[in-house]
């Protein structure tokens, strides 16, 4: 696959976006900034990026808990001030300071998430069907971890995406572990995408730290949905850096000492996807020195403007639930 | 007026309203050949694309509206039995009700779940429950519970053109009953409750399948002892016309809440309670209820001491009333199932 100097710069800009606000997030938190909790996604940066880089404004994306959807959200352009003041609990947040930790913007093709694991992968079979009625070709992507795999309606959404034909693509982030489990200790497959094999939807298990890798898995996936092929299913082999949610120890069951093996941690840890990216364009001479320190600076400023913004921006009001809760 | 049977009723409204907005589909298993019988020429009509035959997915069926209508459609879902919407709980309780207020407000999830009720067929725990204090206890929802042909007919079209999520509880028992239904296209507004009869000496508040029931024994106790029973029938539960019980209730100081659902946590409690918080004053009874008692509902022979009788509610109308020998119904007013 052709990449571009441009494409190339783009990935790498809002991964590194990613990374910042995630940073953000765990310094406001722990500065008592934050009025809920955050379950940060630092390693897996690559594959809402380079998903998201094939999407118009019209594709829907259903994202997912990890990192509360901001390697999604974020390049699919929600901006960082609506997601930060929505965690701050604020009027001004991209869910009106009424969601706590998502968000909502139909413009941008973002729906929104809930609270369960798996939850919204039968609405995107849903906006699947949708968009297949509609025939303007638009293409709808239902984000889930391994966890959602161990829940039916990712298998009720994928039989009727896969009956049906729709436009629906299964972005699954295998990072290993659902919470504190890890996907061995309740899975009989290393890989997820088996599952889609009983359902007749191609599948790709993709390096998830490698976001050209990505980049071109999705290619095939978008133009399968966009020409009413129907459904794929991409996982994602991946990792987070950091605990479940931040603020406890990173634990995991039935391991030595309750944690995750600190051996594997590391090893995953030297794969970080914008180290390796960042390494690559230097070499291949798309990005400088300067430019690296340059897009870094960008990103620190565009976080500390968000915080601003958040920490100035009004409280909700509850004379709104009325008005929220129903439509006229 | 013409007659025309309560499946009709809803199959006429879904045809209407398929044809007046091409975003309308319906979606459910078995929905182009439904079992109780209100699909007709709908398959014919509008073709395998508006008309989807799903497989045994509860949750896809009820998750997959949601997401059609957060992405600007308005989708029929259609249940076989009521009973069967738990299976898609987190997509009927969390997600259809709950996903606007969470997003402030920023999305309208327009969708309706058709949702056959009721028992007296003796099906058993799983196939003959009335779903409203499921749902009711959950904001976000509206739930409509039609009594007849006309206000089937009228409010599930009101259902389809709400920008929210309706549950429409229609019951499997009045899908053979007939009505007078107009010619006319109309629609019924929500939270508009409609006085079935015309009473002075209690207040009977009565949904569902238990109109029709109550209205007969409200007919025996004018004739046999000269007590006057006004029946309101709310149409929707949310919103509830909260109003029209409350001025009927200080007309007659006496009120009795007749559903078909589990007596604890049911609908009785529910508008029991807010007659006792705003008219307390005016009664000189405790209000009563009328409604399953608290088991699972037992299947064929079993069922009648379950879910409430004609008896019962003769039996509630004499102790509000003082009468301390109530009306004996002595078989003359029955239930009847579908099976």
């Amino acid at each position: 696959m052709e990449f571009t100097n441009e494409i190339l710069v783009k990935l790498y800009t809002q991964m590194v976006r990613v990374r910042k606000l995630d940073e953000k997030m765990i310094e406001c938190l722990f500065a008592g900034k934050l009025r809920t909790f955050f379950h940060s996604g630092q390693g897996q940066e690559a594959p809402g990026v380079a998903l998201c880089a094939h999407l118009n404004d019209d594709d829907i994306v259903f994202y997912n808990h990890r990192s509360h959807g901001l390697n999604k959200c974020l390049p699919k352009g929600m901006p960082a001030k609506q997601i930060l003041a929505e965690h701050f609990g604020r009027a001004t947040g991209g869910g009106n300071g009424f969601a706590g930790f998502h968000y909502a913007d139909l413009n941008l093709g973002l729906p929104g998430m809930g609270g369960m694991v798996a939850g919204e992968l039968t609405l995107a079979a849903g906006a699947g069907i949708a968009c297949q009625l509609r025939g303007k070709g638009q293409v709808v992507v239902s984000c889930f971890g391994d966890g959602a795999t161990g829940r039916g309606p990712l298998h009720e959404g994928m039989l009727m995406a896969a009956a049906w034909k729709l436009p629906v693509i299964w972005f699954c982030e295998n990072n290993l572990y659902a919470q504190w489990t890890r996907v061995n200790v309740t899975h009989p497959k290393e890989d997820l995408a088996d599952f889609a094999q009983g359902y007749g939807i191609p599948a790709a298990i993709v390096d998830g730290q490698d976001v050209m890798a990505v980049y071109e898995a999705v290619a095939p996936a978008v133009e399968r949905a966009r020409s009413g092929k129907g459904p794929t299913f991409l996982e994602m082999k991946t990792y987070r850096f950091r605990p479940h949610a931040e603020g406890f120890p990173d634990f995991s069951v039935q391991t030595e000492g309750g944690v995750r093996p600190p051996t594997e941690t590391e090893e995953w840890m030297k794969r970080d996807p914008i180290r390796l990216f960042k390494n690559t364009l230097m070499e291949k001479g798309v990005l400088t020195q300067d430019d690296v320190e340059r897009i870094d600076k960008e990103a620190d400023q565009e976080m500390a403007d968000a915080e601003c913004f958040s920490a100035e921006s009004p409280w909700p009001d509850p004379k709104d639930f009325d008005k929220a809760l129903y439509a006229d | 007026m013409r007659q025309i049977l309560y499946n009709a009723a809803i199959n006429e409204a879904m045809h209407e309203e398929m044809e007046r907005d091409e975003t309308v589909y319906l979606i459910g298993e078995e929905c182009s050949q439904c079992a109780w019988g209100t699909s007709n020429g709908l398959i014919q009509k509008f073709g395998a694309q508006r008309i989807r035959d799903s497989a045994i997915s509860e949750a896809a069926i009820i998750g997959s509206s949601v997401g059609a209508a957060l992405a600007g459609y308005r989708p029929i879902s259609y249940m076989m039995f009521a009973d069967f919407m738990m299976c898609g709980a987190d997509e009927l309780l969390y997600k259809a009700a709950k996903w606007r207020f969470a997003h402030g407000g920023k999305v309208k999830i327009p969708l309706v779940i058709r949702a056959p009720i009721g028992g007296y067929s003796g099906i058993g725990a799983e196939h003959s429950q009335c779903m409203e204090s499921w749902v009711w206890r959950t904001p976000g929802l509206k739930i409509a519970i039609p009594s007849n042909p006309h206000d089937a007919k009228g409010l599930l079209k009101t259902a389809i053109r709400d920008d929210n999520p309706v549950v429409f509880l229609e019951h499997k028992n009045l899908m053979g009953i007939e009505g007078p239904v107009p010619e006319e296209t109309y629609t019924i507004p929500f939270g508009k409750a409609d006085i079935k009869r015309e009473g002075t000496d209690v207040t009977i508040v009565a949904t569902g399948y238990l109109v029709s029931v109550t209205l007969q024994v409200a007919n025996l106790l004018q004739e046999e002892k000269g007590v006057s029973v006004e029946v309101i029938d709310p149409r929707t539960l949310e919103p509830l016309d909260l109003e029209t019980i409350l001025a009927s209730v200080k007309k007659t100081k006496g009120a009795i809440i007749v559903d078909e659902d589990t007596m604890r946590c049911g609908p009785g409690a529910e508008i029991g309670m807010q007659i006792m918080e705003n008219a307390f004053d005016y009664l000189d009874a405790p209000v009563k209820r009328v409604a399953a008692k608290n088991y699972p509902i037992a299947g064929a022979y079993l069922e009648q001491f379950v879910l409430p009788q004609p008896q019962d509610i003769a039996n509630a109308v004499a102790e509000v009333t003082g009468d301390s020998e109530p009306l004996d119904i002595a078989g003359r007013v029955t239930t009847k199932g579908v099976f």
